[in-house]
This record gives structure tokens, C-alpha cells and sequence, in this order.
């Protein structure tokens, strides 16, 4: 009996650890998508690397199909080519993407990150630099409440991605975006015609320097 | 027992985060900078790509998205270009991934080329340059000394990240070009030459 109650209480320890740890209060706060945004969905066609779902993120051999580089200095990042559409639908710039593993994962705080460096180019117009760091925590949760078959209410198959703190998203640009600055929030879902690839919705927050 | 199960309870909680704080996360191996001091107190680091086995994707011409005609320049500049590709050091192994992205976009006097990389090495950083874009809050670049580098085909670090947080530069960018095989694919090595000083005071 006595050694029943601390077994119990070892186990309960545990799953509370876990309960706790899908229910955070510490986790970095995630931003959404401004409504005076200039808003773009984005597809990869062409796609190299890694791919961060969770089971890329948390290093396990499940999951979608990962094709990490085989060169060991390479082998946490991935690179794509991004077309993004305007509400439209109609293709309206070409984005190139690198995207790194975070050398500091912290699961306590529920951030499990990746650097993104993106350069978008707009024909005839101006081109862009933004650098990200996103927080993949809720894809981590999310499918892992699903491999155990509990449901996730709040999952609806997009995971917003934050910045840190004091981070200057828009490095630079050219053309028509020469000297603006700014902030961008993504959004993430995975790619309903190529389910090992995510795809997203971004919204970038330009500012002039006046602003 | 009550108070048995609660002592265990906070152990097993207790022990479970210790355990999940320990986590293996996959981490870069880490290669050494190559680079070398110059005599004007900066320092010189040459990255390459050999063509056409470090290039990423179609090794013909990179991805050309299909675009609205309207969304072109009618003097014929109207193709842009991203290309990727695997990063080498001067010891020859691979440590990073590139992209390069050329194009037209507006300028002052009418169109102007652009042509933008990105340098990304998973355990030392990123290097953002570009020839024709400026940083956030500074002035278009004026022709100036490259810190020795040729004024064509360079052009200006825009920010760097880790452990190129600290400095700032200059890039030039140079292709030797081996043959072209009857596929028209190039072979040969492209080059980029960093130089950088540190901006710390």
C-alpha cells in the first residue's frame, strides 16, 4: 500500500508534468496577423531540406517525410522558393526562404524555434529582407494531442508563429521598399497538395520611417 | 498516505520537468571560420559554390514564377530569378545555404537591377547582403571603398546575425566559369568574398 501510493503519485507527478507543460504559462505570447496588414498566402513549389513539423523539430523518425541535407553543417535547415498570391489569387512575388533549427530550444518555456531569413522580391517594384524567429510550440502540441488521440478544440489546422521581443523583422530592402521598416506575422498550415511541406498566410506591417 | 502520495506526486512532477529540460534537440556541428586578417584591421572570408553540384533545385534556371504580364518592365528586363544553393568554405566542406535573388525593381531615374543574397550557416549566423537594397533607416549606398573589394559585382552587408551580429561590410561576388556542357548546364565555382570590420567601438 505504501508502495503503491508513491507509484501513484510518482505517475500523477508525471502526467501533471505534461499537463502542465501543453498548458504553459510561460510560453512566448504568439502575435496575429494586423488587419491593416498587406496580406499574402505562400506555397513552396521547390523545397530542400529538413522539414520543421514536429517530428523535425523534436528529432524523431516520424512523422511527414524529412529529407534532412546529408552534409552534417546543414543538416538542421532547410531552403524553398515561395510564390506568393494576393487576395486574388494571382501571383504577386517571388520569395526565397532559409530557414535554421534554433540553437536554443527551451521545452519548460514551451519554445522550440526557428530562425527563417526571407527575401521577397515584387516584379518591377521592390524587394525585401525579413528575419523571423518563430515559435513552433503549438505544431508540437497540437500533433502530439493528436498521435494521442485526445482532441484539441483549438486546433484548426494553422499555427501562428511569433517573433522575439525587440527583434527588427524588416532588415531591408530595395526599390519601392527601400528604407521602410516594419514587423510581419505568419501564419502556418501544412500544404494540402504536398502534406511534408507547411505553407502560410503572411501579413507584413511596413512603416515608413515618418512612422 | 495522503501526504506520501502528495510527497511523490511533487517528486514525479519535479523529476518529469528536470527530465523534459534535458531534451537531445538536434543541433549543427559547428566548423571554424576560415577567415583571415587584413592588413586595414579587417578580415577576409571566401565562401563557394561549385556548379553545378551545390545547386539546389533546377539546375538550368531557377524557379521563374508565372506571373501577371502587367507585373513586368517593358524593356525586356523582366526576368527575376531565386536560385539556392549549398555554401562551402575554403577548406571545401559544405557549412552553409545561399540564395541569390535577382530582378528589376523601381528605382529613382526609372528601373535598376537588384541583386540579393542571403548566407546562412546553421551554427556561426547569417550574412543578408545585397547589391542595390539598403538597411532599414540608412541612406542608398554611395560609391565608396570597399575595403579594397572591386566596385563591380560587390556590394554591401545589410546586417548580420550571431556571430556576424557585430560587423559590418562589403561582398563581391565572382564566377569562373569552367564550360558549358551540351545540356547548357554551367560548370565552374561562384565565389563570394566577404570583408568585414567589426562596429564595435
Amino acid at each position: 500500500m505504501k508502495g503503491l501510493s508513491i507509484i501513484l503519485g510518482l505517475l500523477a507527478g508525471a502526467v501533471g508534468a505534461v499537463v502542465l507543460l501543453f498548458n504553459n504559462p510561460l510560453q512566448p505570447s504568439r502575435p496575429s496577423i494586423l488587419p491593416n496588414a498587406s496580406v499574402y498566402d505562400w506555397r513552396a513549389p521547390e523545397f530542400h531540406g529538413a522539414s520543421f513539423g514536429a517530428a523535425g523539430l523534436m528529432n524523431l523518425p516520424i512523422g511527414p517525410r524529412s529529407e534532412p541535407f546529408g552534409a552534417a553543417g546543414i543538416a538542421t535547415a532547410n531552403a524553398a522558393v515561395l510564390i506568393l498570391t494576393d487576395e486574388d489569387g494571382q501571383p504577386a512575388a517571388l520569395a526565397a526562404r532559409i530557414t535554421v533549427l534554433g540553437e536554443t530550444p527551451d521545452l519548460l518555456r514551451s519554445d522550440v524555434g526557428v530562425s527563417s531569413y526571407t527575401n521577397i522580391i515584387w516584379p518591377n517594384y521592390g524587394s525585401l529582407f525579413l528575419r523571423g524567429e518563430e515559435n513552433r510550440w503549438a505544431l508540437i502540441r497540437d500533433s502530439a494531442l493528436k498521435f494521442s488521440g485526445m482532441s484539441n478544440a483549438g486546433a484548426d489546422g494553422r499555427f501562428r508563429v511569433s517573433r522575439l521581443a525587440g527583434m527588427r523583422d524588416v532588415i531591408g530592402g530595395s526599390g519601392a521598399f527601400a528604407n521602410i521598416g516594419g514587423r510581419y506575422a505568419e501564419e502556418l498550415s501544412w500544404d494540402e497538395d504536398n502534406p511534408e511541406r507547411l505553407a502560410g498566410t503572411i501579413g507584413l506591417g511596413l512603416l515608413t520611417d515618418e512612422n | 498516505m495522503i501526504r506520501r502520495f502528495l510527497a511523490s506526486f511533487a517528486l514525479g512532477m519535479v523529476l518529469t520537468l528536470i527530465v523534459i529540460s534535458f531534451y537531445p534537440f538536434q543541433k549543427a556541428p559547428r566548423f571554424p571560420s576560415s577567415a583571415v586578417a587584413l592588413t586595414n584591421g579587417g578580415r577576409e572570408e571566401v565562401f563557394s559554390v561549385r556548379l553545378p553540384d551545390d545547386r539546389l533545385g533546377n539546375p538550368r534556371s531557377a524557379t521563374t514564377a508565372a506571373f501577371p504580364r502587367t507585373a513586368f518592365a517593358a524593356d525586356g528586363n523582366d526576368r527575376i530569378v531565386t536560385e539556392l544553393f549549398r555554401v562551402r568554405d575554403a577548406e571545401g566542406r559544405v557549412i552553409g545555404i545561399a540564395s541569390r535573388i535577382s530582378g528589376t525593381v523601381a528605382g529613382v531615374r526609372g528601373a535598376s537591377r537588384v541583386t540579393d543574397w542571403m548566407l546562412v550557416i546553421p551554427s556561426r549566423g547569417a550574412l543578408v547582403m545585397s547589391r542595390g537594397s539598403v538597411p532599414v533607416g540608412e541612406m542608398p549606398e554611395l560609391p565608396a571603398n570597399r575595403l579594397g573589394l572591386p566596385a563591380a559585382g560587390s556590394g554591401s552587408v545589410l546586417q548580420g546575425t550571431d556571430e556576424f551580429s557585430e560587423l559590418a561590410g562589403f561582398y563581391a561576388e565572382e564566377m569562373m566559369v569552367e564550360k558549358v556542357d551540351s545540356a547548357g548546364i554551367v560548370h565552374g565555382e561562384l565565389t563570394l568574398t566577404t570583408r568585414l570590420q567589426s562596429t564595435v567601438q
